[in-house]
């Protein structure tokens, strides 16, 4: 029950982390890069800060060293007065020490990260009062009866929402033909063990690849950049569709694993062929949950269509990023920009509320109004009501 | 046995049992709907703006050739008939196809996908394609960002930092506000329900978005400024994932130690410290592990609207045009070796510790 090897253990190895951090301020490396040193020094502070806590703590604890002592022999010296034995003590509560030494870490990486990106604080002072600013400006450019301006600020706001709804559903077919074949391939109960595994491989290298690594690297070169006649939207919704693959098809391979084996021995045991099974077995069972894991995609598609879009793939991301973009003019049009921005959250939430009514009634079928017919059943009065 | 006996004779057993029509009527309807689909993109087949609202005028692209769109509806109904769909999935068939038949005028699929073979052939595509599969990697290691003394390696170290800090500022946030979103431990249905929709809407705006509008509330992209708009939109972006997916798992919390926190006379805090904060910390850790790697890669695409780290060097890179190809490359391997690096990591932590 002695925690003072613990504490010279952090004791000693935050003072040399400390150390280790300083010196290597001192390096070719940090002259090299501001971040790198500006990081460094972070992490000695934040270790110094550690040390001194720690080093605190140990004082109280070389305090008790009279009272733990005392205690000792109280448990040793046997039955000299109260001794409490094992089954008197409250349980003895579990360690705390790597809860505490994880919680320390990532205070340091916080403080030595922070210290990295070099952020200017003080900007943020001024912050609020330009929020305030261009929130009322925004607030009253969606609020304002459009004129001539306005309507066309409306206008260019709805086509390219709707465009990055398109992006993102184009790349959601894409994603969905091909991650059903890949789902089931990417089934352990499904395929061979041969195909099995490189299947797996190939589908953790796309999850691996951001999305802008398709677009920018693959997509945008073969079919265009820019508005959606010179192709920048396709490239899109094919970036965002294959990237797609990976997440989908991961996801219907575990619904697929997840499968009641009762109907897929029972199609073997009439002789079924493989493909016959799962037509008849495993898809039945799964389409429910395939079909949201899609509609999910969808909601997620919209979203990050606005991140191509910034690159030059179409969408409300051409809209508003510099240079050309709303954000690219000087001064700002914050009219603009709010009614950008309304028609963004307006048509995301109404999409997300679409597709998570679909979806409930695909998973659950029509729960509300089997309840409301229960309650009919058992309440005959209120049936006769025609509603 | 009754059961053996009562069982048909061979000769009847050959017909089977056939699945019932789905009623017609329901599919006449389809068809009413598959023709005004079909009216729509008529009226909407050359580009023009045909939908005048109060607010402006909204362009609805036209689709090129309607007619192959309602054979298409018309042969998917059909299969739908012929295979005894009910009409509830014939609708959601009849939907997808035409959603998808819009979606893809709108974005000129077929245009697009005819021109690939010409465009390999002409043009910069080659080149493209060359350098991004050639890249420089002594650019990666040894220059410097442009007029600066600033070298690329540290510009990574940038984009990591601020992944770092987003997502721990923006996980506990995050933490906070699932716990005011989900009626299971917040105050009232009032407060819970009101924080779900602040959420929605935070969600709802894009990390560039959020980017956009904080570089513009600070008053500029310069050096320092960059990083704290990219900070503060990562915090933003965090904030709606872990709301909302830690908001959903606190619902499906185990609700045992929630009645027996209630029933030893706990308080709502009380409740929420000892019942619900360590049913949800496994996934607390997941999810935040889950929005650093998102939080790396949405790092590297922010950088574009001109905040500092890999994603500005990234699109100076891509504005260089035909000089900037193979350090496009260089940037986009080392992002994919970066984000697997990351996946690795968070899974033998998640191993770890889950």
């Amino acid at each position: 029950m002695s925690y003072g090897y613990k504490i010279s253990a952090g004791v000693v190895g935050s003072v040399l982390v400390a150390a280790l951090a300083f010196l290597m301020t001192y390096t070719s490396v940090a002259e090299a890069s501001e971040v790198f040193r500006r990081m460094m020094w972070g992490l000695a502070v934040a270790a110094t800060v550690v040390v001194v806590a720690v080093a605190v703590y140990g004082l109280a604890y070389l305090g008790t060293a009279r009272q733990r002592a005392e205690a000792q022999q109280r448990l040793d010296s046997g039955r000299t007065g109260y001794a409490p034995d094992r089954l008197d003590m409250r349980p003895v509560k579990p360690s705390k020490f790597w809860y505490n030494m994880a919680l320390i870490f990532v205070g340091v990486l916080f403080v030595g990260s922070a210290a990295g990106t070099g952020m200017s604080l003080s900007a943020l002072l001024e912050m609020p009062a330009r929020m305030w600013d261009y929130t009322v400006q925004m607030i009253a450019g969606v609020a304002q009866i459009p004129d001539e301006e306005a309507r066309g600020d409306w206008s260019n706001a709805f086509d390219a929402m709707l465009e990055s709804v398109a992006i993102a559903w184009i790349g959601t077919i894409v994603g969905a033909l091909f991650s059903l074949p890949c789902g089931i391939l990417a089934a352990r109960n499904m395929t061979p063990l041969a195909i099995y595994l490189p299947m797996r491989f190939i589908l953790s290298v796309i999850r691996a690849v951001p999305e802008i690594v398709f677009a920018v690297a693959i997509f945008i070169p073969l079919l265009g950049v820019g508005p959606a006649q010179m192709g920048g939207a396709m490239a899109g919704a094919f970036a965002l569709g294959i990237s797609s693959i990976g997440t989908l098809s991961k996801l219907i391979s575990e619904a697929i694993e997840g499968v009641d084996p009762g109907p897929l021995e029972a199609s073997r045991a009439s002789g079924a062929t493989h493909t016959q099974m799962i037509r008849w077995a495993v898809l039945p069972q799964v389409l429910p949950e395939v079909l949201a894991i899609w509609l999910y995609r969808f909601e997620v598609n919209i979203r990050a269509s606005a991140i191509l879009g910034a690159l030059g793939a179409g969408g409300i991301g051409r809209l508003i990023s510099p240079p050309n973009g709303l954000f690219g003019q000087r001064p700002y049009d914050w009219e603009a920009i709010g009614i950008t921005l309304f028609v963004i959250i307006a048509i995301t939430i109404v999409v997300d509320q679409i597709s998570g009514f679909v979806r409930h009634r695909v998973i659950h079928g029509k729960t509300v109004k089997q309840k409301k017919r229960r309650k009919d059943d058992s309440d005959p009065k209120v049936a006769a009501v025609p509603v | 046995m009754t059961a053996v006996a009562e069982r048909p004779s061979a000769a009847s057993a050959v017909k089977r049992p056939e699945p019932p029509k789905p009623p017609l009527a329901n599919y006449l309807g389809l068809v009413v709907i598959a023709m005004a689909a079909f009216a729509f993109f008529w009226w909407t087949r050359e580009d023009t703006s045909v939908l005048f609202l109060p607010l402006g005028f909204i362009t609805l692209w036209a689709p090129q050739w309607p007619l192959i769109g309602f054979l298409t509806m018309l042969a998917v109904l059909a299969l739908c008939w012929f295979t005894r769909t009910s009409p509830m999935a014939a609708f959601g068939a009849l939907s997808v196809v035409v959603f998808s038949y819009w979606a893809g005028s709108n974005i000129y699929f077929i245009d697009r996908i005819i021109d690939v073979p010409s465009r390999l052939t002409g043009g910069n595509t080659r080149d493209q394609l060359i350098g991004y599969f050639n890249p420089d990697w002594s650019y990666l290691l040894f220059s410097n960002v442009a007029g600066t003394s600033r070298p690329i390696w540290g510009e990574w170290l940038i984009t990591l930092c601020m992944a770092v800090v987003a997502t721990i500022i923006g996980c506990f946030i995050g933490l906070l506000l699932a716990m005011l979103a989900s009626p299971v431990s917040s105050f009232n249905k009032a407060t819970s329900q009101t924080v779900k929709a602040v959420n929605s809407v935070v969600r709802s705006i894009p990390d560039v978005g959020w980017a956009l509008l904080f570089a513009a509330f600070i008053g500029g992209t310069a050096y320092g400024l960059g990083a704290l708009a990219a900070v503060l939109a990562l915090i933003m972006f965090n904030i709606g994932i872990v709301a909302k997916l830690l908001g959903e798992s606190i619902d499906a919390v185990n609700p045992g130690p929630l009645e027996a926190a209630d029933a030893t006379g706990a308080n709502l805090l009380q409740r929420d410290r000892v019942a619900v904060l360590p049913a949800v910390m496994p996934s607390f850790v997941s999810y935040s592990l889950y929005v650093f790697e998102l939080n790396i890669r949405a790092s590297a695409a922010l950088g574009v609207v001109g905040v500092a780290g890999i994603g500005g060097e990234l699109s100076r890179q891509i504005g260089r045009m035909s000089q900037g190809y193979e350090n496009v490359g260089a940037i986009l391997w080392a992002l994919v070796l970066v984000v697997l690096l990351v996946d690795l990591l968070s899974m033998w932590i998640r191993r770890k510790l889950l």
